[in-house]
């Protein structure tokens, strides 16, 4: 139902001009975030070269979302790099863990926790993957991943080499998932192009190293792709790479970035997608005997509805039209335009341009993303970061692309399968141009609000807390698997309240490199309760809850 | 690429190229009759409808006067003919430089750089033959499709609709219209506008790739496939349309014809690519493309 339905007649009777500029979003000017990170004690900073003479420079800056202390509140860590100049010392590069106090305060962690040093870093994923209870860590890098185990006492330790989980080479997107429904969270890694430190491609020498005029740096076309990782977790604290036997290893060395697990066809099995930059994107189905078979084509998820292959970077999920069915909207290089791709059950539709989300992000490079509801009103929104690669744009003719920084997108969902994009809306806080890489979404000071941090490449981050003062009711969901999958991850939650029905799935891994807060939430509008809360647990188990009060985080635990 | 059907269109809707080359002016005696003489030989063989021999009688021309204006355009004009618009680039780059107030050259110089895929080079190129040339139909559909083809959809539209004000039959620009409005979710005006451009030109690739999207968006697979193989069949370069026909394909069960699609989609989006690089690497002007 869309929502000038649900409002009924007597919002007619109410339309007055300031009721309607209210009812479509928010007046000129009205505060939904607020940037809290200086406040909340935040000093974390990106570092990259200036000139981003090479693409590794570019690329990086995941950020996650997880409760590495069991408080219940989501911590934050932030994925710091190296530069070509600083990639001999690790040291030079310091990723962050910052601990959620209450109050709007965080504390870094980092040293005590011992994840500051992860090298090169890219991007990050959460899991609980010993099925302790406590969160763990998977940080890619360039030139070898990390995987810090949860000590429950504050520290972590690099359990990478003995749990074989260092991949190697050039990692970006990561997520775990039990691919293969045996209770132990296996994990899916991406990777971009095939780098050698040491011979690296010159800046500007060659026709793949400049754009729209002036010298940039070189890829990622013309540089060699590499493959992907599918790490399979063998149950005793021992992972076997298995990408190939399985059939998601990549053997085209397409340029990976942006990771998905979701089971887009309802049969119980993970799938996953993956967006790859300058080429074909891929959308991997379960064929539930440990092996995928790689369908984006007939499924319309693979390149633009004219066949343009392109710049895939983020990736969120999200069933944003109610419908039960979990669409994908993937971000994507300037002048391609952000893809909404709408599950309609046996394949995907490229609605972007019919949903109204593709021709305002035609000028934008796209990263991080998320399906959000913003004002709680039971209608997932959009939330998209943007900022070029090449900070040579700015001497550059810039055609119909925008230059190096970048604003940001906010796609309010008018519940009728269209978007209206209305950062303007809501002050500079988002329209300020930035070079912005990761994007996580949560509910930082459990206020049914949902927060959104923002990893920026060479700056400080945003700590944007949706201060929205009329959003609707909601409901946050904090899942417990039994088993080791204590996260529930591949969990659909469903909610029913009034004439709204809404899912979510709890996913490690989204967005551009980074992580979101597994806790699901639900607007419910007008709603004080939900009628239903339904859980299908990933081993195929279901929970039902009913006449559930709004407001309020509930904790479903699997019996 | 569907522009390469559009340049055939084009140029049998402009003057014939027999009666548009002009007489060489007058040059040093041997040297003028034998580049008169190819050109004369060309004109005839054009008007014997064999474009290629005409194209190698003008190469030949162009050796003898590299730098002469009425060589170099009938020699764009051929090569554009017969599909070959690399060469149809480097003759009209240096054309548009040499006379740089005839709107014509930049308008030919944009359906070249179509014809191989630089959308933005051919954007700004037909920007400059309308500004030289306003309210011309042709150059107002050209605009118009290439502005479809960066997905610029309502800029398209409003130069197809004030093409449509000064020919309201035109087939081209009907059809165009059509893809414009497709790809802002107007179906059902897309869905009238292609069906009226077919009325009149039942194979017309943009008109048949319009309505094959919308009928794919309202779910009539059957129609949509053979709506698509008409478009294909009438301009198999084009990229977007041998990929929604493995849509089609797909959608309708047939996953070894969906799989031959995406192939030929795949070869012809390699070619526009390779034309691409051909132009830059030959120094015309870059697009957008990230490298």
């Amino acid at each position: 139902m869309n929502r000038a339905a649900r409002l009924g007649p007597l919002a007619l009777l109410l339309a007055t001009p300031a009721v309607l500029a209210q009812v479509a979003g928010g007046v000129a000017g009205k505060q939904l975030f607020r940037d809290v990170r200086e406040e909340a004690g935040i000093t974390f900073q990106h570092h990259s070269a200036p000139e981003k003479k090479y693409i590794v420079e570019s690329m990086a800056g995941g950020v996650a979302l997880f409760d590495y202390d069991g408080d219940g509140r989501s911590d934050i860590y932030f994925v710091d790099s190296l530069t070509v100049e600083s990639a001999k010392d690790p040291q030079a590069a310091r990723s962050a863990l910052y601990r959620n106090l209450g109050g709007g305060r965080f504390v870094d962690v980092t040293d005590k926790a011992g994840i500051g040093h992860p090298g090169w870093g890219m991007g990050v994923c959460a899991a609980d993957v010993d099925g302790d209870g406590a969160g763990d860590l998977y940080v890619t890098a360039l030139g070898g991943n990390h995987f810090y185990r949860n000590n429950r006492n504050g520290t972590f330790t690099d359990l990478t080499e003995r749990a074989g989980l260092a991949g190697g080479g050039w990692s970006t997107g990561c997520g775990f998932a039990d691919y293969d429904r045996d209770g132990h969270l296996d994990l899916f890694v991406a990777r971009y192009v095939k780098l050698d430190l040491d011979n690296l491609p010159e800046f500007g020498k060659g026709k793949t190293c400049e754009h729209r005029g002036v010298a940039v740096q070189c890829g990622p076309r013309g540089l060699p792709g590499t493959s992907d990782l599918l790490f399979h977790n063998d149950g005793d604290g021992h992972f076997t790479e298995v990408g190939e036997k399985a059939g998601v290893s990549d053997p085209r060395a397409y340029f990976g970035l942006g990771v998905a697990w979701f089971d887009y066809n309802q049969d119980g099995w993970p799938d996953l997608y993956v967006a790859n930059d300058s080429t074909p994107s891929f959308l991997y189905v379960n064929q539930k005997d440990g092996t995928f078979k790689e369908v984006a084509f007939p499924m319309g998820v693979a390149v633009s509805e004219d066949g343009a292959e392109q710049g895939g970077m983020g990736l969120a999920v999200g069933d944003y039209d109610n419908s039960g069915r979990i669409s994908v909207f993937k971000t994507n290089f300037a002048e391609e335009y952000n893809s909404l791709f709408h599950n309609d059950g046996d394949h995907f539709t490229d609605v972007s341009f019919r949903s109204k989300t593709a021709a305002v992000s035609m000028p934008f490079v796209g990263w991080g993303a998320a399906f959000f509801d913003y004002d709680n009103d039971g209608f997932l929104d959009i939330i998209a970061v943007n900022g070029h690669v090449y900070p040579q744009m700015d001497q550059a003719r810039l055609g119909a692309s925008a230059g190096y920084r970048q604003r940001k997108l906010l796609y309010r969902n008018l519940g009728d399968g269209t978007f209206e994009e209305v950062a303007a809306r809501f002050g500079p806080v988002l329209m300020e141009p930035r070079v912005s890489r990761g994007l996580a979404v949560g509910d930082l000071d459990d206020d049914g609000r949902l927060d959104v941090v923002v990893n920026d490449l060479d700056g400080r981050p945003q700590v944007l807390r949706n201060e929205l003062p009329d959003a609707g009711h909601w409901l946050l969901v904090k899942l417990e698997g039994k088993g080791r999958n204590t996260d529930a991850i591949g969990a659909v939650v469903k909610v029913r309240a009034g004439a709204l029905r809404q899912m979510r799935v709890v996913q490690s891994g989204t967005s551009y490199l980074s992580q979101d807060d597994m806790r699901r939430h639900f607007g419910l509008g007008a709603e004080q309760q939900a009628d239903s809360v339904e859980v299908l647990w990933p081993d195929g188990t279901t929970t039902k809850l009913e006449n559930v009060k709004a407001n309020q985080l509930l904790k479903i635990k699997q019996r | 690429m569907r522009a390469a059907a559009f340049g055939v269109a084009l140029l049998l809707a402009a003057p014939a190229f027999a009666q548009t080359v002009k007489k060489p002016a007058a040059r040093p005696e041997a040297r003028a009759e034998s580049v008169k003489a190819l050109l004369d030989l060309a004109r005839s063989q054009s008007s014997r409808r064999a474009p290629q021999a005409a194209l190698d009688s003008l190469a030949r021309a162009r050796k003898l006067a590299p730098n002469s204006e009425d060589v170099l355009s009938a020699y764009a004009q051929m090569a554009l003919a017969v599909h070959a618009p690399v060469p149809a680039i480097l003759a009209l780059e240096p054309l548009t430089r040499m006379a740089a107030s005839v709107g014509q050259y930049h308008y030919l110089y944009g359906v070249a750089l179509m014809q191989a895929g630089d959308l933005e080079a051919a954007g700004e190129a037909l920007q400059k033959a309308e500004r030289l040339e306003p309210s011309r139909v042709l150059t107002l559909i050209a605009l118009g499709l290439t502005l479809n083809g960066r997905k610029l959809h309502a800029e398209a539209k409003s130069h197809l609709v004030r093409g449509l004000d000064l020919e309201p039959d035109n087939v081209e620009a009907t059809a165009a219209l059509a893809e414009a409005e497709e790809g802002l979710g107007e179906e059902a005006a897309a869905e009238a506008h292609a069906l009226r451009a077919l009325a009149r030109e039942p194979g017309h690739a943009t008109g048949n790739l319009a309505l094959g999207m919308v009928r794919m968006k309202q779910e009539r697979y059957a129609e949509a496939r053979d709506a698509l193989a008409r478009a294909v069949a009438a301009d198999p370069s084009s990229a977007k349309g041998h990929y929604q026909l493995s849509l089609a394909y797909a959608r309708l069960g047939d996953a070894a014809s969906a799989q031959e699609q995406v192939q030929l989609y795949q070869r012809a989006l390699r070619e526009v690519e390779e034309r691409v690089r051909l132009i830059h690497g030959q120094g015309a002007p870059g697009d957008g493309m990230r490298p």
